[in-house]
């Protein structure tokens, strides 16, 4: 069985291996690829190179070889806490109907499970030594990323079957379980307890610097220094410079390893159950990320109940927005975009007691997530043709004209992110009311409420009309699910992407700005007026490019087959 | 209704459907039928506008598809054998949304009849998620059939149906041609074909073996004569090369 398991799991890497080289036969595959080696190769070389020189000391710097353990205690506090660890266990669909259904022990597949979860152990592995590493203590280094990588790794599966067993198995899997929730349960609350203890001196902290210092002479004495024990030793062998002591660091993080290899082996009750329960959630996930949420979320079907009305006549194109309306309204997607100008006002209230610019830095960190939003929205706002392409055989069945689908997706996008700019600019403009550093006229702070809408929707009608654009130009380079690019090579082709946007963004920029400028060289005198006719002629500009953008990119989506999407 | 003159589609060197031609009048039923590989699935996509044809062309309702594709599409259903649903959309969702694309007046009226009599009701505030195989294809039919379509194209409709869906679903296809729609059905279930089409079209590596009504291909074929469209089928398309009848 071991062999055919074996066989399976080399197989399956040989032919992705081989699948990716042969997509490097493709020019912007190769252009990718190279371009993703060129930049491991830079960070790699040039870090040896650095250290070569200067004769120094590890990548990870000490405050970093000191938090890793500490990380590595949240993370797995979050595994206990949070229960939502049950895809660890997740077996892909083919796996289920094959292996499940064979003469195979539970024990059996247990073991493929861990060998299996090898690949991506060993991959990430190289890419911590690539990023992290150093010239001469490679080896030392990748051997410690695995170990540490690999215990983490069967720490999710083990908690994934604790937690199994448990709901399996009712309150006899519930006793089985008490043990180990028991030992977190007093490990948890010792933390807290230290903690608390010493948050008068977390208080008086004054730096990051010193926060971790607190942090440290927390943990460095009994009985909390027991409690980080186990953490520094799955940790040590990954920052130990080479030598004997790297050995000592080695043989526990070993030892580690091993107690818990036996603790998954011997937690096999209800794997199968509860493996097979895995494997259908997260075959729906991967479902969802097909079709289109890409942060894997679940649609919560509470939300469902919710609903917007939609008239039966009118333009048919708005039902396409409202529909991408409703996504949004019940995937994650706005509730992620949100955080950001919550994360601005949290941060703007934390600083009020310690600065007399309160009303200036909420203000600008307005203006900061307003332009985070316009570069990083993209990538989470996606309820637009980037989504519906998993559909395109549905979609180009619509009775609508390439451009109207464009434009209806580009703006199920577009105008939400332009909203949410439009209140960082009503918290922007109230914020500087009350600055005692900055005057602005009161009309021309309507003004510039009054005109914001428009450039705001031209700008991200013209952003996400570019990102729209890739998708369907170079729908290989975006993730779409099951063709989502992997290797190097993706990682090449999310920095030309990123590149290339900036580029087409900029150029898009430049007739605005010309307008801008000769209106204002026309009415600088005219404050208000300046504002308002400003906007307005950047504004136009913007969306009439966008329109042209939508125009060519519809005669693309009526050209573009579903075979070229995937 | 449906016309489609010299249809061929080249996938690079791959010659997937090869200059084929036939019409279907209001109130035809024509079964497209071929093994697998032979250019069903490509001759519906073209048919449905998904894909363009190579060469040739393909009218709906007197639109061709690539010139005039709104107005085509507006008078068309394509139901396809894997229902392509947003999960994030409820069951009646799916079809206020298609009402709209198709601005179907009476959509009020309709939806609740739809519903019913594809015994989706109790379903409608679901998400597509949640709906059986069957369900999602009986949604995916309702969807089709809202905006009453007066072109009805058809790809495996009973996959995933239980036999009284099944048995719906044949009256409903019957129905809906009686009352005036082209429709084209393709199908490996060939009784399900016998039954409801006047008319074949069997297709064998791209190109066409046989087309016309059932008598109209055994005055073609003489030596088939009196036999099932099972045999037919076999013989034209040589599948039955090693196949042994039970």
């Amino acid at each position: 069985m071991i062999g055919a398991f074996g066989y399976l799991i080399l197989h399956s890497a040989r032919n992705r291996f081989i699948t990716q080289l042969r997509r490097l036969r493709s020019p912007r595959y190769a252009i990718a690829f190279l371009l993703g080696v060129g930049y491991f190769g830079l960070v790699f070389f040039n870090r040896s190179g650095s250290q070569g020189r200067e004769g120094t000391s590890p990548i990870i710097t000490d405050t970093l070889g000191a938090l890793l353990p500490f990380a590595f205690l949240v993370l797995v506090a979050y595994t206990w806490l949070a229960g939502a660890d049950r895809t660890a266990l997740a077996f892909s669909t083919a796996e289920v109907s094959m292996l499940f259904t064979a003469p195979v022990s539970r024990r059996q597949l247990i073991v493929y499970k861990i060998v299996r979860s090898q690949v991506t152990v060993l991959t990430s592995s190289l890419i911590w030594v690539i990023l992290f590493g150093r010239g001469h203590d490679a080896v030392t280094r990748a051997l410690g990323y695995w170990v540490l990588f690999s215990t983490l790794n069967l720490h999710r599966l083990g908690v994934a079957l604790v937690r199994a067993s448990g709901s399996e198995h009712g309150t006899k899997g519930l006793r089985r379980s008490v043990p180990a929730f028991a030992m977190v349960g007093a490990i948890l609350a010792m933390i807290l307890a230290g903690l608390y203890k010493a948050r008068f001196q977390f208080q008086q902290a004054e730096d990051l610097g010193d926060m971790l210092h607190v942090l440290g002479s927390v943990f460095s004495a009994a009985p909390m220094s027991w409690v980080i024990l186990p953490f520094r030793a799955a940790v040590a062998p990954a920052i130990s410079a080479p030598g004997a002591a790297w050995a000592r660091a080695m043989l526990w993080a070993l030892g580690l390893l091993l107690l818990h290899v036996l603790w998954v082996l011997r937690s096999d009750a209800a794997f199968e159950e509860a493996a097979a329960e895995a494997s259908a959630t997260q075959a729906r996930r991967i479902e969802a990320m097909r079709a289109r949420r890409l942060d894997g979320g679940n649609v919560n079907t509470k939300a469902a109940r919710r609903t917007l009305p939609l008239a039966s006549t009118g333009a048919p194109a708005v039902a396409l927005v409202w529909k991408n309306t409703l996504w949004l309204m019940r995937s994650g997607q706005l509730r992620t975009l949100l955080g950001l100008p919550i994360i601005a006002i949290l941060a703007a209230l934390a600083f009020s007691g310690r600065s007399s610019h309160v009303e200036m830095i909420i203000a600008t960190l307005c203006g900061i997530v307003g332009v985070m939003l316009l570069l990083f929205g993209p990538a989470t706002m996606r309820n637009d043709m980037r989504g519906d392409l998993r559909r395109l055989p549905m979609i180009k069945t619509l009775p609508l004209s390439g451009q109207q689908i464009i434009l209806a997706e580009v703006a199920s996008s577009a105008v939400p992110t332009a909203a949410l700019q439009f209140l960082l600019v009503i918290a922007g403009v109230i914020a500087v009311s009350f600055a005692d550093e900055v005057s602005v006229p009161l009309p021309v702070r309507f003004a510039i409420i009054a005109a914001s809408p428009a450039v705001l929707i031209g700008l991200n009608l013209a952003n996400f009309s570019i990102h729209n654009a890739f998708a369907l130009l170079l729908p290989g380079w975006i993730r779409l699910g099951e063709t989502s690019p992997g290797g190097v090579e993706a990682m090449g082709q999310a920095m030309l992407s990123s590149i290339i946007t900036m580029l087409v963004l900029a150029l898009l920029l430049l007739g605005p700005a010309l307008g801008v400028t000769a209106v204002y060289f026309l009415l600088r005198q005219h404050t208000v007026l300046l504002v308002l006719v400003g906007s307005a002629v950047s504004g136009a500009a913007l969306f009439f490019e966008a329109y042209l953008m939508t125009e060519a990119l519809g005669g693309t989506l009526e050209r573009t087959e579903p075979m070229h999407v995937g | 209704m449906i016309s489609v003159s010299d249809l061929t589609r080249y996938y690079g060197d791959f010659t997937a459907v090869d200059r084929i031609s036939f019409d279907v009048r209001p109130g035809e039923v024509l079964g497209l039928v071929g093994p697998n590989g032979a250019g069903k699935t490509t001759t519906l996509r073209c048919l449905s506008g998904i894909i363009a044809p190579s060469v040739g062309s393909v009218s709906i309702a007197g639109y061709d598809i690539q010139k005039d594709g709104v107005a085509a599409k507006q008078a068309l259903a394509f139901v396809p054998d894997e229902p392509h649903l947003f999960e994030h959309l409820t069951v009646e969702e799916h079809l206020r949304f298609v009402a709209r694309l198709y601005g179907v007046v009476d959509a009020e009226q309709r939806i609740p009849v739809l519903l019913d009599e594809l015994e989706i009701t109790d379903k409608r505030r679901a998400l597509s998620t949640e709906l059986s195989r069957g369900m999602k294809q009986k949604l995916a039919i309702a969807c089709g059939l809202l905006h009453d379509p007066s072109v009805l194209i058809l790809d495996e409709p009973l996959t995933g149906l239980d036999p009284g869906g099944m048995r719906r679903m044949r009256a409903t296809i019957s129905n809906r041609a009686k009352a005036g729609a082209a429709v084209i059905l393709s199908s490996h279930l060939l009784t399900l074909v016998e039954e409801l089409c006047t008319k074949l079209f069997i297709i064998r590596r791209g190109t066409c073996v046989a087309y016309g009504s059932l008598p109209e291909i055994f005055d073609a074929h003489p030596e088939l004569s009196g036999q099932t469209l099972e045999d037919v089928f076999l013989a034209l398309t040589g599948a039955n090369e090693g196949a042994a009848a039970p």
